[in-house]
């Protein structure tokens, strides 16, 4: 049901909010009261009214970015909510679409926080140690060909091994940027996966396991990467560090889309996991 | 060559999760595994655990037992988890988990006894693999 409103949000960024827009939005919404919901009058009403809505979307998405999460994810769910707004907005109720759909659109957002049940807030303390981390294990890994140890970056980075231990594990508690943002956060509107096209995953080997019936529905819940990441990591074998150079982000990161894939897969596929 | 065992016992519930999987990070890093293999064997004590909650009593106690080898210089570390469960029944080895289990450690065993449940997660530190000069940092 988001699919129309998805590809359009690059375009629909740059739509100036006129007068003209204005009685626009007014036909439309009568042509929508007027119409059969199954006509292709009413879909293009719909998907265009939607599509002038969604620089409001992104305007409310905005006042969530520093939390943790691409912005484009939260245009992504907040469009949901204007997409239900839209389908339940009551045109004889004298109230401007926009008034009525912002508190839909914020809760869409909120509840996408929520579900991702990770805190919203990391401690500034674990967000730095994180990046120390991440830039240390770099720089090691460079002079030693290998990933270092625990013990290496705490006497590299002159902190305690707890410390160090402490960081690692909210980088993989806490942190939902997932590998889209990454990528410059674009890789939705339409472009294969280039590392899809380089693996061919579809061609794994997936000998014990009912593929199609058990792991595709649960595969289904990932982003492309991550579960491209998945495949590699439980199905090819490679390792964290390998997956990580392949792709081209860090370990860390790779380590943390990990953990993050299989609680929500598990969460998707309850007893069947 | 002389081991020491610790042990931790917790309310089975997903809650808890942490506390076994933080006892098992320190362990790893006593023994100095490097931090990928550090982050897989996370994964797979969550894994292991997730995989018993799935069928544990409400009320019951999950037990964590690590024994590691001490003075060996590979990281050999013995893991086991074990719960009393409904079905006290192996866990299915044709199941997702069981396959992440297995690329995440050396080697992984399932046992039920009178309704208690134990994974055991037998695993050591892999040889470094050797990689290119293109490590990334995080943005």
């Amino acid at each position: 049901m988001t699919e129309p409103a998805k590809v359009t949000i690059a375009k629909a960024r740059s739509t100036r909010w006129t007068d003209e827009n204005r009685l626009r939005e007014r036909d439309l919404l009568h042509q929508m009261s007027d119409l059969r919901e199954d006509s292709p009058q009413y879909q293009r009403a719909r998907d265009e009214l939607v599509e002038m809505h969604v620089p409001l979307v992104a305007h409310l998405a905005r006042r969530f970015r520093d939390r943790g999460e691409p912005e484009d994810d939260l245009i992504q769910v907040g469009t949901i909510g204007l997409i239900k707004s839209v389908d339940r907005y009551d045109i004889d109720r004298g109230v401007e679409l926009s008034t009525y759909a912002t508190p839909t659109i914020v809760g869409e957002i909120k509840r996408h926080f929520r579900d991702r049940g990770w805190s919203i807030r990391v401690p500034r303390r674990l967000q730095e140690m994180r990046q120390q981390i991440s830039i240390a294990s770099a720089e090691l890994g460079q002079r030693t060909g290998r990933t270092p140890t625990v013990r290496e970056l705490a006497a590299f980075m002159e902190v305690s091994e707890d410390e160090v231990l402490e960081g690692l594990e909210s980088a993989q508690a806490y942190s939902t940027i997932s590998l889209d943002a990454q990528a410059g956060g674009d890789s939705d509107e339409g472009e294969p996966s280039a590392l899809r096209d380089t693996l061919g995953v579809d061609d794994y080997d997936l000998v014990g396991i009912e593929y199609r019936e058990t792991l595709r529905p649960m595969l289904d819940v990932l982003p492309q990467r991550e579960r491209d990441i998945i495949l590699m990591r439980f199905f090819r074998n490679m390792t964290q560090a390998q997956i990580a150079e392949e792709i081209g982000i860090s370990q860390m990161q790779v380590s943390r889309l990990l953990a993050r894939s299989l609680t929500q897969m598990r969460a998707g596929a309850g007893d069947e996991f | 060559m002389d081991s020491s065992t610790v042990r931790l016992e917790f309310p089975a519930s997903g809650e808890h999760l942490i506390l076994a999987r933080t006892m098992v990070a320190a362990t790893g890093a006593r023994l100095d595994y490097p931090i990928d293999q550090l982050g897989d064997l996370k994964l797979a004590v969550d894994e292991a655990c997730a995989l018993l909650l799935t069928d544990s009593d409400s009320d019951a106690t999950m037990s964590i037992e690590v024994s590691t080898a001490e003075g060996s210089r590979s990281g050999e570390m013995e893991i086991r988890v074990s719960v009393r469960t409904r079905r006290g029944r192996c866990p299915r080895r044709d199941s997702f988990s069981w396959t992440v289990l297995s690329a995440l450690v050396d080697s992984v065993e399932s046992a039920a006894e009178d309704g208690l449940v134990s994974i055991t997660l037998n695993n050591s530190i892999a040889t470094p693999t050797s990689l290119g000069s293109n490590h990334r940092v995080d943005a």
